[in-house]
């Protein structure tokens, strides 16, 4: 079974329509969305309309984040989250359980690169805490991170420590000041620069003398044990939704402030 | 030689912040029949900086369901040093936002109190906040 996952942070919209068309376009089962300002019943109508049956996930204490499954949704169990983020678990009869995190970190635009570090490492300890309740570290995070691949947050070894290199995050893990600090494998590095398609998934020109302009905020990455998982061809951000462009003058996003990111899942 | 120690030394019997919290946290599953629980958990050094907190005590106070195998909500974090006052508390910051109103995504969550009063205060706000109630309503929900 493959975990077709789609997740688009919505620009604090409801673009029903928008999300219909991207899950028709791309087969995605699991849809996660942020800044998603509905409560969900005129999208599973939107689907519906596409033949496309998928069910809300309730949601507890992480608002923020909006999920729906196509498949049975009592697969799905409820484990630690906070206002930023949620942990669910997967487990499909006859495969092996998966953690699925989703975040939706605070903006750059009001944190500070510490911040975003404290943030980051905050909500690692309570996903090793899940890992360590669940018995097996087959973890997905995807979300608006809010920070680039290369920032502080996502690099530090004390926040996700998530690596470009598969075969460096193999180690599993780094001893720094006799403390211990477990890898992931961040694929969305490869999604970086302009040659196989748009450079990000979020524009921002800032006034300050440093601005990378393109930004992929948007991302997923892996514990290295399942990285093989992922289907490599399957993670892009897409600008269209069926026969709607997500992306306007110059590539630039439209329908959100971002754009969305889709990969699929190989369940051992 | 002159003893330059006070005459005696008094334990403080005003409870500690964890003590206070400990009592509120018996009370929960009474007012849910049985299906909420809270739980306090010490923190150690390294999660203190992972939580951005300084002093020598800290504590997680978490929201569970009873019937939600491994589900935490974090509520807030707190911690103080050798002293019981100040008590620096990060908040849920849609509560924080709710209890002490918008001040920016990470520092909004954090608020000092200095006494005993003010803390049963901000628990007070705290515990009838209304994302709070919502939190505890769904898990509720969930529980049947």
């Amino acid at each position: 079974m493959q975990l077709n996952c789609l997740f688009w942070n919505a620009g604090r919209k409801s673009p029903d329509l928008e999300i219909a068309e991207l899950v028709a376009s791309s087969g995605a089962n699991f849809i996660a969305l942020a800044e998603y300002m509905d409560d969900g019943a005129n999208l599973l109508h939107e689907l519906s309309k596409k033949g496309l049956g998928f069910f809300l996930i309730p949601k507890i204490g992480c608002d923020r984040i909006t999920l729906l499954v196509s498949f049975n949704y009592s697969f799905i169990s409820h484990k630690r989250e906070a206002d930023r983020y949620t942990i669910k678990e997967l487990a499909v009869p006859g495969f092996e359980p998966v953690l699925l995190a989703f975040v939706h970190f605070p903006s750059k635009l009001h944190t500070t690169s510490l911040d975003q570090v404290h943030i980051a490492s905050f909500f690692k300890r309570d996903l090793e805490e899940a890992e360590i309740e669940a018995g097996h570290t087959n973890t997905i995070v995807t979300g608006d991170f809010n920070m680039n691949p290369f920032d502080d947050g996502m690099m530090s070894a004390v926040a996700l420590n998530s690596l470009p290199c598969l075969v460096t995050a193999n180690k599993k893990e780094r001893v720094i000041h006799g403390n211990t600090h477990s890898f992931f494998y961040n694929p969305t590095w490869n999604l970086l620069g302009d040659f196989t398609g748009v450079p990000g998934t979020y524009f921002h020109s800032s006034p300050t003398s440093l601005s990378h302009y393109w930004n992929t905020l948007d991302q997923v990455i892996l514990r290295p044990i399942v990285a093989s998982q992922l289907d490599r061809n399957s993670l892009k951000i897409l600008t269209t939704a069926g026969p709607i462009d997500l992306v306007g003058k110059k590539n630039r996003p439209k329908i959100s402030d971002h754009l969305p990111i889709f990969f699929a899942f190989n369940l051992a | 030689m002159k003893n330059l120690w006070p005459t005696e030394f008094e334990a403080s019997d005003l409870p500690t912040t964890k003590e206070l919290l400990e009592e509120q946290a018996r009370l929960l599953p009474q007012l849910t029949n049985d299906m909420v629980h809270a739980d306090i958990v010490q923190m150690d050094e390294l999660d203190m900086i992972r939580y951005g907190l300084s002093n020598d005590f800290g504590y997680r106070f978490d929201i569970r369901g009873k019937f939600l195998k491994d589900y935490r909500f974090n509520l807030f974090s707190f911690s103080h040093d050798i002293t019981l006052f100040p008590v620096v508390f990060k908040l849920d910051e849609k509560i924080a936002d709710e209890v002490i109103g918008k001040q920016g995504p990470l520092s909004a969550g954090k608020m000092v109190v200095k006494n005993i009063q003010e803390l049963e205060n901000l628990l007070s706000s705290v515990f009838g906040s209304a994302r709070l109630k919502a939190v505890i309503s769904s898990i509720m929900r969930l529980s049947k």
